[in-house]
């Protein structure tokens, strides 16, 4: 199904009006947990939208279901910007199923898969982005050197090492990769041959189940049997749309951020005046707009075919745009002073949830070393 | 050379030839007077550095933070929220413990407080900025419990009253000292009045939200105070308010009973962090203050405000460096401790690298804010709010890579790290937001600025 402007405005304006009328008003009050039923509820809405198609259906037009084109594409990073702006947490659940979805299709296991199951993905290892390791490798060019080899199988050993989850109560199975034989491979796991320990606390993204998993032993799990191109191929895939999908979803946060902002600036008074006349706050207003548009701009650069946004521009776009998102998330609880400081008025919250957006899918920290392995002038 | 000697990936090891410590113990005798390579733990190192009665402080806080404070911090951490007036049992008894150990008195020496006499030479923000560091290290909300109270002496101590000190403060640090702690709290915060009561231009246009009406002997006092760090456990609270019918030149401090008649605390704020310690809603509903109770005198109130500042922001500062501290060494033994790839993370030059900075941000945060307590006997507020807005905003930053270094392992509240990012969150906020004491500085330097036969040194 091909997309035009339109066809991806009627569907967003969709999303945005569920979004308005249950989204919003289910994370209020802030400092009140959506409850796991009904945050199920919520996510079974937004698949109804028909965001959320299973794996079974083919020629789909949700989440992550059209990579191949720029309709697709704006559909996606749009829905997530939509759905971010609403919670994180709800973005969250939705990116990780949708390319649980896409995995499970190209990956040749949609046959294994439950339709009645929950899933959810991983898309790395226990740490960071194993280095410089994982980029050389998925530059492919040359054989792989053993120091590489041990990195990328201790990276990616699901006995080893226990590794964090955060999905919607109630998920079934975690699809995440595997390395088998000099490659990355996508294990599909149900929830029974894991140990799952749940945590205590977890920063943000509470209205998730936050857990560290460990594979319990050596099961029958359906496993890909990908060739070495496809294989590279499609955790080049997988990566790029995770760290473009976290970049949407924190344009969300973002951007709620701002509307909370700006409402407190033009209440508020100081000084006998109202504190968004003050140069000091109007700074803050203004890093947060420009961080904002810069990022909606860059996000707008990658509505075109996967094929041609390289995971050398994704990781780069996350590496550049994080340090701004983080100053403008902490600007919304500054401009509102000891209240943002609280539970209950909001800004906390997003700072807490921009922060978990921040650490997943490898961290930013990590991304350095990614982008010299992948560069073809350190080869 | 081959050496088994353990070492880190692309450093030699230490009995290697080109090793400096090796290459230093084999100089001339002479040479070795001036060039070393100590091998001491850079805490122990700062410590023997400071003046003996501080090295004592020092060393005294930390083991106090660390026996006391630092177990229970998790679980206050997780505590549910509890309605105003009541504290977490635990709370309770660490209170008991600080008080009887003089932490809740060491503003002043014997026969007054628990101050060492040998440390009396020594600026007693000095004192405070090294037991903030150490408690705020170990938990920052228990740090705040026991430092607000301090924040609430200061009016008293400010006073200039020496009537003052011997009629209120003192049975106040005996009954800490008795292990019944009389806990005192600050009260400036006003609902419509944050920054407001800490710059004289937004005071200016402030009009008072509590106001003092004169009553028979004394005063009655009716409006509201808002985010007043221990509030709810308070038994005598500092609280500015405004005369009828003036405006904020006329703040005075009223020295207020918490068992009043007229005064509730309405509730405790649901904080991002140092949850330890209550941020109370006060509400003053004609709350009789007698004569007596005037601290330092009628409209004397804002300038013992601003003298609290100055006093109150170095130490807010140390807290900074308190976190700082933490996220770096929680960092460092994460990074000791966790593998990656067969090797510990601490082998890898990036991560080498990270904590090269956070290390050396906390020791130059340190470093300021030590260069200005030394001499701060009386503060001046360009110097207090230098340090208050610098220290903490850097800490914040030190805080969050430390949080990067750790990636989602650290979001996990076992770790203890992503508690302190958010305890120090609170510090580029209260005692005036970093926007507000910026604007500060700038107030206590415009003599130099509006001198045009002086170009101001820095």
């Amino acid at each position: 199904m091909t997309l035009d402007d339109q066809d991806v405005q009627v569907m967003l304006d969709e999303l945005r009006r569920l979004s308005r009328e249950r989204i919003v008003p289910a994370r209020s009050p802030w400092e009140q947990l959506m409850p796991p039923a009904h945050l199920s509820q919520l996510l079974q809405s937004i698949a109804a939208l028909g965001v959320l198609p299973s794996p079974q259906e083919e020629d789909a037009c949700g989440l992550w279901a059209d990579c191949l084109s720029p309709g697709g594409m704006a559909l996606s990073l749009g829905m997530l910007t939509v759905l971010g702006q609403g919670s994180a947490a709800v973005a969250w659940a939705c990116h990780r199923r949708a390319l649980a979805r896409m995995v499970v299709q190209r990956a040749g296991l949609a046959a294994a898969h439950d339709p009645a199951g929950v899933m959810t993905l991983l898309s790395t290892g226990h740490h960071g982005l194993a280095r410089d390791c994982l980029g050389r490798w998925l530059r492919g060019s040359g054989p792989l050197a053993d120091d590489d080899a041990r990195m990328l199988s201790d990276w990616l050993d699901r006995r080893a090492h226990g590794v964090r989850l955060w999905a919607p109560e109630g998920w079934s199975h975690v699809l995440w990769p595997v390395w088998v034989m000099d490659k990355v491979q996508w294990r599909l796991t149900p929830r029974s041959n894991l140990q799952v320990q749940a945590h205590r606390a977890d920063h943000g993204l509470n209205e998730l189940e936050g857990c560290t998993l460990t594979l319990r032993h050596d099961p029958d799990d359906p496993i890909s049997s990908l060739d070495a191109s496809a294989s590279r191929q499609l955790m080049a895939d997988v990566l790029s749309l995770e760290f473009l999908g976290l970049l949407a979803i924190s344009a969300g946060v973002l951007s709620c951020g701002l509307e909370l902002a700006r409402t407190q600036a033009g209440l508020r008074r100081q000084g006998g005046c109202l504190i968004g006349q003050h140069p000091a706050v109007q700074t803050m207003l203004a890093e947060m707009e420009a961080t904002h548009r810069v990022l909606s701009h860059g996000l707008q650069g990658c509505h075109r075919a996967l094929t041609q946004t390289t995971l050398l521009d994704a990781a780069a776009m996350r590496l550049s745009h994080s340090p701004a998102l983080l100053t403008a998330i902490h600007h919304t609880m500054q401009i509102h002073g000891g209240m943002g400081y609280m539970r209950d008025v909001g800004p906390e919250k997003l700072v807490r949830d921009m922060n978990m957006l921040r650490w997943g899918a490898g961290g930013v920290q990590a991304l350095p070393l990614l982008i010299a392995g992948l560069q073809e002038a350190l080869a | 050379m081959n050496s088994t000697t353990p070492h880190l990936a692309g450093h030699v090891p230490l009995d290697d030839s080109l090793s400096p410590r090796w290459q230093f113990d084999h100089l001339p005798a002479l040479a070795r007077c001036l060039s070393a390579y100590p091998m001491t733990d850079l805490w122990d190192m700062d410590t023997a550095a400071l003046p003996r009665p501080l090295r004592g402080i020092r060393q005294r806080a930390r083991q106090f933070a660390e026996q006391h404070i630092a177990p229970v911090s998790a679980t206050l951490d997780l505590a549910p929220h509890l309605p105003p007036g009541q504290i977490h049992p635990q709370a309770q008894a660490l209170l008991r413990t600080a008080g009887q150990a003089g932490w809740l008195s060491y503003f002043l020496p014997p026969p007054l407080g628990s101050m060492s006499w040998t440390a009396t030479p020594y600026p007693p923000i000095w004192h405070c900025t090294l037991v903030v560091e150490e408690f705020s290290r170990a938990c920052g909300g228990l740090m705040l419990l026991l430092s607000a109270h301090h924040l609430g002496t200061m009016p008293l101590m400010l006073s200039g009253e020496p009537g003052t000190l011997m009629r209120h403060m003192l049975p106040v640090y005996r009954a800490c000292l008795a292990g019944d702690p009389h806990l005192m709290a600050f009260a400036i915060t006003e609902p419509s009045a944050g920054s407001d009561v800490e710059d004289g231009h937004g005071a200016r246009q402030h009009r008072p939200g509590l106001v003092a009406r004169p009553s028979p002997g004394g005063w009655l006092l009716r409006g509201r105070k808002c985010f007043i760090s221990g509030g709810d456990l308070a038994r005598t609270l500092t609280v500015f308010a405004a005369l009828e019918g003036e405006g904020m030149d006329s703040w005075t401090c009223f020295l207020v009973d918490a068992s009043s008649p007229g005064f509730q605390v309405m509730r405790t704020e649901l904080k991002m962090g140092m949850r330890a310690s209550g941020a109370a809603d006060i509400e003053f509903n004609d709350v009789f203050v007698p004569h007596s109770a005037v601290v330092g005198g009628l409209r004397k109130g804002w300038a013992i405000n601003r003298a609290v500042l100055n006093t109150s922001r170095i130490p807010v500062a140390s807290m900074g460096v308190g976190f700082a501290r933490a996220a770096t060494e929680i960092a460092v033994q994460f990074a000791r401790r966790y593998r990656l790839g067969g090797r510990p993370l601490i082998d890898y030059q990036e991560v080498q690298m990270q904590l090269a900075d956070m290390v050396a941000q906390t020791r130059a945060l340190r470093g300021l804010i030590w260069q200005e307590a030394r001499h701060a006997w009386r503060p001046r507020q360009l110097q207090a709010s230098v340090c208050k807005f610098h220290a903490t905003d850097h800490a914040q930053q030190v805080c969050d890579m430390a949080l990067d270094l750790l990636g989602d392992h650290g979001a996990l509240h076992e770790h203890g790290l992503e508690r302190v990012l958010r305890d120090v969150r609170l510090t580029r906020i209260f005692e005036g937001t970093n926007q507000i004491n910026r604007l500060s500085l700038i107030e206590d330097w415009q003599a130099q600025l509006l001198d045009p036969d002086h170009a101001p040194g820095v």
